[in-house]
């Protein structure tokens, strides 16, 4: 009895678990590239641009993500802005997790050596190429402990896209208990589902440690 | 990777161990010990669960609430309410964290498997929620390949995909939800039982309700976990009483009073839905 319904259970969660993965990667990478971004503003030489950086990381690490996600999604068509369920979920996702990695990436630039600038630009680089054959691969490395934290924050926040209907892991497991009444079932086998999502992005945040440090003490 | 199979043992040892302790009947007399019955409400349902202007919970399964804490315990204060939603009422009630769910709940046969109803208190069938802006909506069907709200646990949802099957489903957890996302235009259309859609719609001249006559009806029943006969058969004297005493009626204006017309007598019900 209780077999038969995990073999009903199992694949339903599973091709919810599939949008989980698919949101999670996309607003990784976005999450990645806004974080870069407001960490060179926040230790930006220019204090407007530092003003915009940190207004920026306040507003979205101060604020609760599901208000976020509520707002991208019904508040802004009200102003005339109007984005799916899916673009507004990887939205409020991205700029959240973004908040928190620009935070990260700014630890990581300001505990690049000064010698380090110092000696690249003795070389004759040029300020573009300091920062990105320098800088930011030694930044990158120190980080990428605490980004990994962040990234596994990420996969399980994508869970409160639920409330906008997108039709991922933790929706279908609310669905699944509505309609067969098993809470334990149901949430036993999304909470091990998420557990493999969250183990297996881990190992794989690892290898590419790894492969970083390695490539830094060959290069 | 030992180590999480350490874990993984440790945590599953654990929910194994707690999940043998289940609690067994004798709601009523919890009830009476504690001198207080909690009731699961809905917070997003008018006329029958809402949030008034001013925060406070109202609503018709709120003053039936009471009523049954008077007859039971002799004061109609003697009620605590927990919200609910549809998706969560029933595992709410089934996880001890209420006594009874008086929450717009249809009695339909699969809920029946895991939970006891009461005898019917109203009867609701299924409408169609659209703007005035909308074309072409009038009947179920119309509903094809058009983008419509519903409810995740609720009937209409289930009623959408039974008269529908081609329309586009968005889930939400909470009717705010889905009606907010019809007046945004981010569905046409929004499908959910008749008394509640006719209290939005009194709301907002945007809006209209279509469909006519309402789709599936099937009464709406108060939940108890299986097995508590004790609570179920005072609920049902309860119920009984308040018909006698004219307070079923009095309250029946009350809340239902200017769109009586448009609803369906107990008559039209079915003892229970039956959903494909």
């Amino acid at each position: 009895m209780a077999f038969a319904f995990f073999l009903h259970a199992l694949p339903v969660l599973l091709r919810g678990a599939l949008l989980t993965l698919w949101i999670s990667v996309l607003a990784l990478a976005a999450a990645t590239i806004l974080g870069v971004i407001g960490a060179v503003l926040r230790t930006s030489r220019f204090r407007l641009l530092r003003a915009v950086g940190t207004t920026y990381v306040e507003v979205f690490r101060n604020t609760p993500l599901l208000i976020q996600i509520f707002f991208v999604f019904f508040g802004l068509p009200r102003v005339g802005i109007r984005f799916s369920g899916l673009v507004s979920g990887l939205l409020a996702l991205s700029l959240y997790t973004g908040a928190y990695n620009t935070e990260v990436f700014r630890a990581g630039l300001e505990a690049v050596p000064r010698g380090l600038h110092e000696a690249a630009a003795a070389l004759g680089l040029s300020a573009w190429q300091r920062f990105r054959l320098v800088v930011l691969p030694v930044a990158l490395r120190i980080v990428l402990p605490a980004l990994g934290n962040n990234f596994v924050a990420l996969v399980k926040n994508s869970s409160l896209a639920s409330t906008i209907g997108l039709v991922e892991l933790t929706f279908l497991a609310r669905d699944l208990e509505a309609w067969t009444f098993r809470s334990f079932e149901v949430y036993g086998l999304a909470t091990l589902i998420y557990l493999a999502l969250v183990v297996g992005l881990s190992l794989a945040l690892r290898r590419v440690e790894v492969r970083i440090t390695r490539h830094l003490r060959t290069g | 990777m030992r180590k999480v199979g350490l874990t993984l043992f440790v945590i599953l040892s654990l929910v194994a161990v707690t999940a043998g302790s289940t609690v067994a009947g004798g709601t009523l007399d919890v009830i009476k010990q504690r001198g207080r019955i909690i009731v699961g409400v809905k917070a997003d349902f008018p006329p029958f669960g809402f949030i008034e202007e001013g925060g406070r919970h109202a609503g018709y399964d709120l003053d039936i609430a009471r009523e049954i804490a008077r007859l039971l315990l002799g004061s109609p204060d003697r009620v605590q309410f927990v919200t609910v939603t549809s998706a969560n009422r029933i595992p709410m009630l089934q996880t001890n964290q209420i006594d009874i769910v008086i929450a717009t709940m249809t009695i339909t046969s699969a809920r029946k498997e895991v939970i006891d109803f009461s005898v019917p208190y109203f009867c609701s069938g299924h409408l169609i929620l659209t703007r005035q802006d909308v074309a072409n909506i009038n009947r179920f069907a119309d509903l094809n390949g058009r983008r419509v709200a519903t409810v995740q646990g609720s009937t209409g949802d289930r009623v959408t995909l039974a008269l529908a099957p081609q329309a586009q489903r968005i889930t939400f957890g909470q009717n705010s939800e889905a009606l907010l996302a019809l007046k945004d235009g981010r569905v046409d259309a929004f499908v959910q039982d008749d008394v509640l859609l006719l209290a939005f719609a009194k709301q907002d001249r945007m809006l209209k309700v279509v469909g006519w006559p309402p789709q599936m009806p099937g009464p709406y029943g108060m939940g108890v976990r299986k097995g508590d006969r004790d609570l179920l058969a005072a609920v049902n004297v309860a119920l009984a009483q308040i018909r006698s005493q004219g307070i079923y009626e009095k309250l029946f204006a009350k809340w239902f009073g200017d769109v009586a017309k448009n609803l369906l007598p107990p008559s039209k019900c079915p003892a229970e839905l039956q959903l494909p």
